[in-house]
C-alpha cells in the first residue's frame, strides 16, 4: 500500500471477488455475497486487515496422487500433465527482506515457466489458484507471478481481468479466503487447478481451460513459495 | 530407478551437551560449511537443500524457512522433512530421491538438533496420541524398555549381554573425534550406573547432543568429477509404521519395520548373506538391548543369537562386521543429526576418509535410521558404482 | 568465556506459556468410554480384512486401509507382554508439572484383543512384576468418571 498506493478497498475486492466465487464451490467453508462496504466496515483485526481480509479457521484435508506416465495413461482418468515445477526460499527474518517484492515466488514462477515453456503468464495460462489467506496477498503474488507489473495487481479485479469471466480468472474456487486448512490449502489449489484442466469443476468451471497454475507458500510473510503448472496435454 | 546418486562430501560439528556459543542455525552453517570444504564445493554449486529435525523440540516450527542463513537456502528450493527420530535417514533418502529424479545435480542433506535448548522428554510425549497414550507415555526411554523386559523374557538374554553393545560402542568411539561421549564405558560400570526404568541404566541409553551434520549428494556424471570414491546409493527403504503404540509393539514379532525394510534393501542390493557381504554398519542403536534384538531383526543372526555374536567379538573393530565403529548413537545423539550421521559415516568409511575409525577394504556399507514409533530406514552404500 | 579469558555473563530468561488444544475423539472413541460406564468393561472392534480385534476401537484399520464396523465386547481381563518401572523425573507436558514417580508402565494384551493396550500397573517393585502374568482393569466409580482414559485408574497384577 505504502509503495504504490494501493488502497484498502482495491484489496476488498478480492474479499469480495473470491467468496463470491466459493457460492460455486461445494468444498468451500465461507461462501459469502458481499461487498466492498462490507469489507471495509467489518471488525478490524490488525490494521489495515479486517475480519473480511482473513481468511477462516478450518478443518480439513487434500490428497493427490502423482503417477508415472505409464501409470497415468492406463488410468480411466484423465491426468493433468504436471508440465512445472519449483520451489525457492528467501531469508527468514521480516526485516531482511523485502515485504512488497515477493523475491523467492518471482525466481520459482520463472523457473516452474521455462520448464512449462510459457513466456507469457497472462495469455498462456488459463486460471490460476493462488494461496491468499489475507485478501492483500492475492495481488502481491500476481506481481510475483508476472502476471501484471509492481503496483497493478491490485486493481486487476477492478479491471475484470481476474474476475470469473476475466482473461485470467483467479481462484474459482474461493481461494484460502473461503477456506484455510492452513497447511492443506496449497495443496487445495493443485487440487483445483487439476479439477480445471480435467474439466471437473463443475459451477466453478473456468471454460475451455487447459494450462492451469496452483501456488502455495509457506514461513511469515511468504517467505517460501511454491508453484505448479498443469496442463490438459502431456 | 532413476539415475544413480553419490554422496561426494560429508560435514559434522564437534558434537557436544551444550553449544551455548551458537544458534543453532550456526551451529548448522558449521556442518555445512564442512561438508562443502570435504568436497570441494561452494554453496553457489548447490542446487536444493533438504534438512530437517524434531521441530517440536526446540519448538521452531518451520524449521526450514528458519534457518536458512545457516543452511545456505537463501533463495534455493528447500524443504523439510522431519520423521521423529528415523528424521536423518529420511533426509537423506528425500535428497537422494531429488538428484535420482532428474531435476537436481547436487542436493545438500542437513540434520541438526540442540538438545539443550529442549525438553526433551516432554517433547517426545507430545508424539504420542493424546487421548490413549499420553498419560501413561514418558518418552523414549521406557517404550524401549519395554522392549527390553519382553526380549529378555523370551530369549533369556541378561543385562550383562545388553551392556557389552554399550561397552563396545563406547571404546570406539575413541577413534572419533567428532563423538560427543569420549570415555569409556565398561560392562561393570553401566551395570552400576543408575536405573532409569528397569531394566534401562543410564549406562544402556544415549546421550542427548548438540550437533549437526551435513552430507552433499551428486548425480552421476557430475559425483565422479566432484570425489575421487563417491559412496554410490545401491539400495534405500522406508518403512514407517503408525503411531498408535499398542498397535506396533507386538515385541514377539520383533522390530517388524527393520526387518521389512532390509529385506527390501538388501533384495535392491543384491546381497543375500548380509554378514558375508556388508564390511561395515552404520546402526540407530539408542540403547544397548537394541544391538542385540535389532541385528537379529537384521539378520546378522538368528532369533536370541545376538548376545552370542556381540560375544564372540563379530562386531567390534576387527571382526567380521564392525558395528558402529563412530561409537554410534550410544556415543553422540544430536537427535535430528543422529540417523544423518549413520549415512555419512557409512560414506565416510567407503570415501576411506576414517582415520582412527576407518573399517580396511570397505566396499559396501550398511546404514540404518530408528524412530521412536518403532519405524526405520535403510540405506545401502557401496564403492562400486551400481 | 571472553578471549581475554574472563567469565562472561551468562543471561537467561525462562517463561511459561500454556499452549491450549482441543482433540476430537471420534464416534468409537466415544463408545469406549460409555462401555467403561455403563458395564464396566473393555469394548474392541474388529477388522473384517485381516481378523485383528482393536482396542481402543477406530475408524480404520491401518495395514488394511479398510473402514470398521463390527464392535467386539471384551472384559476387564489381560495379560502383560511388558513393562518399565519409570523412575527419572520429568516435566508432563499435559500440566507443565512433575509427573509423580515412580510409576510402572505396561503393555497389555486384553482378553480377545490382538493389539496392545498401554495404561499403569498398580505395582511399583519390578521384582514382583514378570511379563506374562495376569492383569485386571480397576475403573474409578461411576460418578467420579469423566470419559478420559484415567477412567480406567490402573491394572492390578493377579496372582
Amino acid at each position: 500500500m505504502n509503495r504504490h498506493g494501493v488502497t484498502e478497498e482495491e484489496i476488498a475486492a478480492v474479499s469480495v471477488k473470491n467468496h463470491g466465487n466459493a457460492l460455486n464451490n461445494p468444498y468451500a467453508q465461507v461462501p459469502l455475497r458481499i461487498t466492498v462496504a462490507d469489507v471495509m466496515a467489518s471488525r478490524k483485526i490488525a490494521d489495515p486487515l479486517k475480519l473480511l481480509d482473513c481468511c477462516p479457521v478450518s478443518d480439513g484435508a487434500a490428497a493427490v496422487i502423482i503417477a508415472d506416465e505409464e501409470t497415468a495413461k492406463r488410468g480411466g482418468r484423465r491426468p493433468a500433465w504436471v508440465k512445472g515445477v519449483a520451489h525457492c526460499c528467501e531469508d527468514y527474518l521480516l526485516g531482511d527482506r523485502d515485504l512488497a517484492d515477493p523475491a523467492a515466488l518471482r525466481a520459482a514462477a520463472a523457473k516452474a515457466y521455462a520448464m512449462a515453456g510459457i513466456e507469457d503468464p497472462l495469455s498462456e495460462i488459463d486460471v490460476m489458484e493462488v494461496l491468499e489467506p489475507f485478501s492483500y496477498m492475492e495481488p502481491l503474488w500476481l506481481e510475483g507471478l508476472g502476471v501484471c507489473r509492481p503496483g497493478e495487481g491490485a486493481s486487476l479485479v477492478e479491471r475484470g481481468v481476474t474476475t470469473m469471466d476475466g482473461r485470467l480468472p483467479v481462484n474459482p474456487s474461493g481461494g484460502a479466503l473461503s477456506a484455510n486448512p492452513i497447511l492443506v490449502a496449497g495443496l487445495a489449489r493443485l487440487v483445483e487447478a487439476v479439477l480445471q484442466v480435467r474439466g471437473e469443476a463443475g459451477a466453478r468451471q473456468i471454460k475451455g481451460a487447459k494450462t492451469a497454475l496452483a501456488h502455495g507458500f509457506n514461513g511469515p510473510c511468504g517467505q517460501s513459495h511454491c508453484v505448479w503448472i498443469v496442463g490438459a496435454e502431456g | 530407478m532413476g539415475r544413480r546418486v553419490a554422496i561426494v562430501g560429508t560435514g559434522q560439528t564437534y558434537h557436544k551437551s551444550h553449544r551455548p556459543d551458537v544458534t543453532s542455525r550456526e551451529m548448522i552453517r558449521e556442518a555445512v560449511v564442512a561438508a562443502l570444504a570435504d568436497a570441494d564445493l561452494t554453496i553457489k554449486d548447490i542446487d536444493a537443500v533438504v534438512i530437517g529435525n524434531m521441530d517440536h523440540f526446540e519448538s521452531i516450527n518451520y524449521v526450514d524457512t528458519y534457518s536458512v542463513e545457516g543452511s545456505g537456502a537463501f533463495m534455493k528450493p528447500v524443504m523439510k522433512v522431519s520423521t521423529g527420530g528415523t528424521t536423518g535417514s529420511t533426509v537423506a533418502i528425500a535428497a537422494y530421491y531429488h538428484v535420482a529424479s532428474g531435476l537436481f545435480d547436487r542436493v545438500l542433506a542437513v540434520g541438526f538438533e540442540k538438545n539443550s535448548e529442549s525438553d526433551t522428554t516432554a517433547a517426545i510425549i507430545t508424539c504420542s496420541d493424546p487421548v490413549w497414550d499420553r498419560f501413561s507415555y514418558s518418552g523414549a526411554i521406557p517404550s524401549l524398555a519395554t522392549e527390553a523386559t519382553a526380549y529378555m523374557e523370551k530369549y533369556g538374554a541378561t543385562q550383562e549381554d545388553a551392556a557389552m553393545v554399550g561397552e563396545r560402542d563406547r571404546g570406539h568411539a575413541l577413534n572419533n573425534p567428532y563423538a560427543h561421549l569420549r570415555r569409556p564405558l565398561t560392562v561393570a560400570d553401566i551395570m552400576a550406573s543408575p536405573m532409569l526404568a528397569y531394566p534401562i541404566k543410564l549406562g544402556d541409553i544415549c546421550p542427548r547432543s548438540d550437533g549437526a551434520c551435513a552430507v552433499i549428494l551428486a548425480a552421476d556424471g557430475i559425483a565422479q568429477k566432484i570425489a575421487s570414491r563417491p559412496a554410490w546409493f545401491k539400495a534405500v527403504s522406508v518403512r514407517h509404521t503408525y503411531t498408535w503404540f499398542g498397535d506396533s509393539t507386538d515385541y514377539n514379532k520383533g522390530l517388524v519395520s527393520l526387518q521389512r525394510a532390509s529385506r527390501e534393501a538388501y533384495a535392491q542390493a543384491g546381497i543375500k548373506n548380509p554378514v558375508e557381504e556388508i564390511d561395515v554398519a552404520e546402526l540407530y542403536l539408542p540403547y544397548t538391548w537394541a544391538g542385540l534384538k535389532w541385528i537379529e531383526d537384521l539378520g546378522f543372526c538368528g532369533p536370541g543369537e545376538a548376545a552370542r555374536f556381540v560375544g564372540d567379538g563379530n562386531t567390534h573393530m576387527g571382526g567380521k562386521l564392525p558395528v558402529n565403529p563412530s561409537g554410534g548413537v550410544l556415543s553422540t545423539n544430536c537427535i535430528g543429526a543422529t540417523a544423518l550421521l549413520r549415512v555419512a559415516e557409512a560414506a565416510i568409511q567407503i570415501m576411506g576418509k576414517g582415520g582412527k575409525r576407518q573399517v580396511p577394504d570397505v566396499k559396501t556399507a550398511l546404514a540404518t535410521g530408528f524412530g521412536g514409533c518403532f519405524w526405520s530406514d535403510v540405506v545401502i552404500l557401496s564403492a562400486v558404482r551400481p | 568465556m571472553e578471549k581475554n579469558g574472563t567469565p562472561v555473563e551468562r543471561l537467561e530468561i525462562t517463561f511459561k506459556h500454556p499452549m491450549p488444544y482441543e482433540w476430537s475423539i471420534g464416534r468409537y472413541g466415544s463408545r469406549f468410554f460409555q462401555e467403561i460406564r455403563e458395564k464396566r468393561r473393555f469394548i474392541g472392534i474388529r477388522c473384517d480384512g485381516c481378523g485383528s480385534v482393536y482396542v481402543p476401537p477406530r475408524r480404520v484399520c491401518g495395514p488394511c486401509f479398510r473402514e470398521l464396523t463390527e464392535l467386539v465386547p471384551l472384559s476387564d481381563t489381560g495379560v502383560l507382554t511388558a513393562f518399565s518401572v519409570v523412575n527419572y523425573p520429568f516435566i508432563d507436558p499435559a500440566t507443565g508439572e512433575l509427573r509423580p514417580i515412580p510409576y510402572t508402565y505396561g503393555y497389555i494384551r486384553l482378553d480377545g484383543a490382538d493389539n496392545i493396550f498401554s495404561h499403569l500397573i498398580n505395582e511399583k517393585d519390578w521384582h514382583k512384576i514378570k511379563v506374562g502374568m495376569r492383569v485386571r482393569a480397576v475403573f474409578k466409580n461411576p460418578e467420579e468418571m469423566e470419559g478420559n482414559i484415567q477412567d480406567i485408574k490402573y491394572f492390578d497384577l493377579l496372582p
